[in-house]
């Protein structure tokens, strides 16, 4: 089985031996009555209108050409453009799939943030209550003080009266 | 100043171009080239219509042909070539018009809606029409050793191979230029014509991958440097006797 051979492509950078370019440039020098053949043939050329004859010349075999495969670039947006339904599809399910993976995140955040926010809260509410108890312990020494203050009052009545 | 005037005057000189594109032999292109056809006259993208051609004929060979004869604008589809010849007007106007609006449309559409593959070559023919020389009577002349001194109609041609520069060094690719030179004297006019080809060897898959718009302007450059710098002494004639 003889190996197709395919035309490189701008990305291909092997380069060309001696002997290759000797016979590139030996090729351009050779006549060839094929170098003769017209983009458009002149009205005067067309004269045989006999289509029982075949001219051997013109004979060339089939599926035996060497070719270039299509680029990259080409393939894939004739791709998208040949499969537009999927692509379209394949979008949007990129796009939820992206949604959730980004949302799935963000609700991870939040639950973090809750968690740093609830502890904070549990930290406020400590904190609330020791201040609780100081605050009762201040209204205690407030009323010792005040009952000091009262029998001091009695005692500087009694001393005024005595006096 | 006086170069680019002369430059214009030549390509004032340019009655026709011609663009053809050769691909690999396809059979299929004969079925579906009614659809091609149906697609060129009344498809909203092209840029043809029924006012740029008017007349179908389809030949022997089921070779599609359309045509107007006010004009003699022609596009023809086969199993090898789609030949598209327009009248030139306005050279720059004209050329820019087959870069922008007609090979954009049969390399995205055409070439793609119907499947059209494997890209040979590419031509194209600037057709120039000048006053009589007896410059190619002498050649006759010397050739013929004095025996035909005045033919009636003359006809010459001859053609010229040439390196694509990328093909010069890498591995694979084996591209080439071939110009053809035609020249005919017939009454009392000298035509002119000068077909610019680019062999793909191998064949391009897609058409876009072969860059006919840089084909084309290859082409114009090979016209206005090369060809024109010593048909224009034929030219210049034309201004003398005009």
């Amino acid at each position: 089985m003889e190996k197709k051979q395919t035309r490189p492509t701008k990305y291909d950078h092997a380069g060309k031996s001696n002997r290759e370019k000797e016979a590139y440039s030996r090729f351009l020098g050779r006549s060839d009555k094929f170098d003769f053949d017209k983009t458009l043939k002149d009205e005067s050329d067309i004269v045989d209108t006999d289509t029982s004859k075949v001219d051997i010349d013109e004979e060339e075999e089939v599926g035996k050409e060497n070719l270039r495969p299509k680029s990259l670039k080409y393939k894939t947006s004739d791709f998208f453009k040949n499969n537009l339904a999927m692509s379209i599809l394949s979008g949007v399910i990129l796009l939820l799939f992206g949604l959730w993976v980004s949302s799935n995140r963000e609700l991870g955040e939040i639950q973090s943030d809750l968690k740093f926010l609830s502890r904070d809260i549990q930290n406020i509410q400590t904190k609330y209550d020791n201040n609780a108890n100081v605050g009762n312990d201040l209204n205690l020494f407030k009323v010792e003080v005040k009952k000091d203050l009262e029998s001091i009052q009695d005692r500087v009545k009694k001393i005024e009266e005595k006096l | 100043m006086a170069i680019y005037s002369k430059e214009k005057l030549m390509l004032n000189t340019i009655t026709s171009i011609t663009i053809g594109i050769r691909y690999a032999r396809s059979f299929r292109i004969l079925d579906v080239s009614g659809e091609i056809v149906d697609d060129i006259l009344y498809s909203s993208d092209s840029p043809f219509g029924v006012k740029f051609f008017p007349k179908i004929t389809e030949d022997i060979n089921r070779e599609r042909i359309l045509y107007n004869p006010e004009t003699k604008n022609i596009l023809r589809i086969n199993t090898d070539d789609l030949i598209l010849r327009i009248k030139i007007q306005d050279f720059e106007r004209d050329f820019k018009k087959i870069i922008d609006d007609f090979i954009p449309y049969f390399k995205d559409e055409i070439f793609q809606t119907y499947k059209i593959h494997n890209v040979r070559r590419f031509g194209v023919i600037y057709s120039h029409s000048l006053p009589i020389t007896k410059d190619l009577n002498s050649i006759i002349s010397e050739f013929s050793k004095q025996n035909v001194k005045e033919p009636n109609n003359t006809r010459l041609y001859f053609s010229q191979k040439s390196s694509v520069p990328e093909a010069q060094f890498r591995k694979g690719l084996n591209d080439y230029f071939n110009t053809i030179y035609t020249f005919t004297q017939i009454e009392d006019e000298l035509l002119a014509d000068l077909d610019f080809q680019r062999y793909f060897e191998p064949n391009v898959e897609d058409i876009r991958d072969s860059e006919p718009e840089q084909f084309l302007e290859d082409s114009k450059k090979f016209l206005t440097e090369k060809f024109h710098s010593w048909l224009k002494n034929y030219g210049e004639k034309t201004n003398k006797t005009n």
